[in-house]
């Protein structure tokens, strides 16, 4: 197994702090690599722990066992006072947005620039140039509320490129859009691992399942990661 | 480079925050107010009392000497006892004094009419009483039909009033008069040559305790000898005893209140998730605390400022001034009160000492509490779950 570069998971058990040892794991002896410059597609059903996974690589979980590598570097191990800062090496795109709602749009994109130390000038051109990706420029002064369901997801993603993060954790980024939509999210992530970016999409949306654009495709069921070689088609 | 890129957007954010908030935020800017200005006006009235009094205890004598005996205070020869203190060595212009207190139309009043009795420089400028006429404080000049000023004892007097002492020297003249040494002596009951006490002035001034066993030594009769720093302590202590109890009395109930607020405005079960959401974008503890810190220098500093500029006006400021000074003095009348700069700052460090840095530090405490939780634990108390 590479651990060099990108995100690994090695030997990843997964149990709900509190949970009795006799109940099924929720992720089992997960094995996986997202390298930089990739796109890697984890579908399965609801509930079958897509969602943890993503967590437990973004370092918002740690794992029962294994470990996540990012770099090379044990960063599951960590205590918080280093996973904390790693963790700017991230950008998540909740399942559930987790916008703020009281925010405008550019606001929200402020966020995770903020402790960043990115210069107010460099922090403006990535907040305009992720209006523009997201077909949001027009309503950079609105507050998020205000917003369409399809509208809140691209923001949400912009939120997760904007300060340029090594990896992508995107948890069904193309739920609420249109094709066209989720065309523009897809190639928008396409374009972002080409730059060397490690992007790892959650969805069970059959447009990305389909997509000839994603490198490495995985299946979780009943905790196990397998990796499958072929696309689905789209029905 | 880490403070022209970090701290400006934090602060930035920090003051966003603050008016995302507006109604916390004012709360917790009012009861901090209301803190310093409790708190600063106690230490202010305080120091006030205290350069007020140095003020006019510097020029008053060192020493004053009353004689005794079985009946209670008796009258001074007032040639002999002159000529028996400058026989002390270190004492300098031993000045008899012609003063006591009689019944005023309101109350006592303290006649005198000797100018040693207070300082010189309250009487710079004031028209001189000749018999039959008085000059009074502010406090006896209340409510005197057509300027006519009664005074009762053994030997009752009726004087003309033709002037008042100033205001900013009513803490010394409130409830003076002013009257010639022959209309004071048939009010008093004194006989020519007799004084009430005597005043004394010393070479060396910090000898005002040791020189006073010779200074009775010196009088074929029972003295009793005040010093500058027993009249200074009766004054002070009088004066901020009964107000004081209720000042201290009220600094925990205010202090409790301020924690309680701070942790309901910093424990926000939102605000919990909302730190969450920061440190999955990659806020780190410290940055969440950083900006709590900016924050709440953002709401409290204005606040002190503004209970500062309060509490100075209701100290130094009439008629505020004269309300503040019944509750703290329970109903003396206290006007024109001085500040001193030195002063003025040492009240500046003490409430930050006493306000700013519990305040500071029950933010830190709270914040780091909070923050340092796991990102996703902190992320199930949301909204959006």
């Amino acid at each position: 197994m590479e651990l060099n570069a990108g995100l690994a998971c090695r030997r990843l058990d997964f149990r709900w702090p509190g949970k009795h040892t006799d109940e099924p794991l929720v992720l089992k002896s997960v094995e996986a690599v997202f390298s930089p410059g990739t796109v890697s597609l984890v579908s399965g059903d609801t509930g079958s722990g897509k969602s943890t996974l993503l967590h437990l690589l973004a370092g918002l979980l740690r794992p029962t066992a294994g470990e996540v590598w990012a770099d090379g570097l044990p960063v599951s191990r960590w205590p918080s006072r280093h996973r904390d800062p790693w963790r700017q090496q991230v950008g998540i795109v909740f399942q559930h947005l987790a916008l703020i709602p009281d925010l405008t749009v550019a606001e929200n994109l402020l966020l995770p620039m903020i402790p960043r130390q990115i210069a107010w000038s460099r922090m403006q051109e990535e907040i305009l140039r992720q209006l523009a990706d997201a077909d949001l420029s027009v309503l950079a002064d609105a507050p998020t509320s205000t917003l369409s369901g399809g509208q809140r997801q691209r923001l949400a993603i912009a939120r997760a490129l904007v300060a340029s993060p090594r990896f992508i954790l995107a948890d069904e980024p193309t739920a609420f859009q249109d094709d066209h939509h989720a065309a523009q999210i897809r190639a928008q992530l396409c374009r972002t691992a080409r730059e060397g970016t490690a992007v790892v999409i959650c969805s069970h949306d059959p447009r990305l399942r389909s997509s000839d654009e994603i490198d490495r495709r995985y299946h979780l069921a009943s905790g196990t990661l397998t990796e499958n070689a072929a696309k689905q088609e789209s029905p | 480079m880490i403070s022209e890129t970090r701290y400006p957007p934090m602060a930035i954010w920090a003051a966003r925050d603050v008016q995302r908030h507006a109604g916390r935020s004012m709360l917790l800017f009012a009861c901090l107010a209301s803190l310093v200005f409790l708190i600063a006006t106690a230490l202010l009235f305080s120091q006030a009392m205290d350069a007020t009094w140095a003020r006019l205890l510097d020029q008053s004598p060192d020493l004053v000497i009353r004689r005794i005996d079985g009946g209670g205070w008796a009258p001074i020869p007032a040639d002999n006892a002159v000529a028996l203190a400058k026989r002390v060595p270190g004492v300098l212009d031993p000045t008899p004094r012609l003063w006591g207190v009689v019944t005023g139309p309101e109350g006592p009043v303290t006649v005198m009419a000797s100018t040693a009795v207070v300082p010189e420089s309250v009487l710079n400028g004031m028209k001189i009483p000749s018999a039959g006429q008085a000059v009074v404080g502010q406090g006896v000049a209340r409510a005197l039909p057509e300027n006519r000023l009664n005074l009762g004892s053994r030997h009752p007097l009726t004087v003309t009033v033709i002037d008042l002492f100033p205001a900013d020297t009513s803490l010394a003249t409130h409830d003076l008069v002013w009257i010639t040494p022959d209309d004071a002596r048939h009010l008093l009951g004194l006989a020519p040559g007799q004084a009430s006490d005597l005043a004394v002035h010393l070479f060396r001034r910090e000898e005002e305790q040791a020189i006073q066993a010779d200074l009775a030594a010196a009088f074929p009769w029972p003295v009793r000898i005040t010093d500058r720093t027993a009249s200074a302590l009766r004054h002070r202590t009088q004066a901020v005893r009964s107000g004081g109890i209720a000042v201290v009395a009220g600094i925990p109930a205010l202090l409790a209140l301020l924690l309680i607020i701070t942790g309901t405005v910093l424990d926000h079960t939102g605000q919990r998730a909302h730190w969450g959401l920061l440190k999955s974008l990659g806020w780190t503890t410290a940055d969440i605390v950083r900006l709590q810190v900016i924050r709440a220098m953002i709401v409290g500093t204005p606040a002190v400022m503004l209970g500062l500029a309060s509490a100075y006006a209701a100290v130094f400021y009439p008629p505020a001034a004269g309300v503040t000074a019944y509750w703290i003095t329970g109903g003396q009348h206290l006007a024109a009160l001085t500040l001193v700069s030195s002063g003025a700052a040492m009240i500046m460090l003490e409430i930050v000492a006493l306000v700013g840095l519990p305040f500071l530090a029950a933010v830190c405490l709270t914040s780091v509490r909070a923050a340092t939780d796991a990102p996703w634990t902190m992320l199930q108390a949301d909204p959006w779950n």
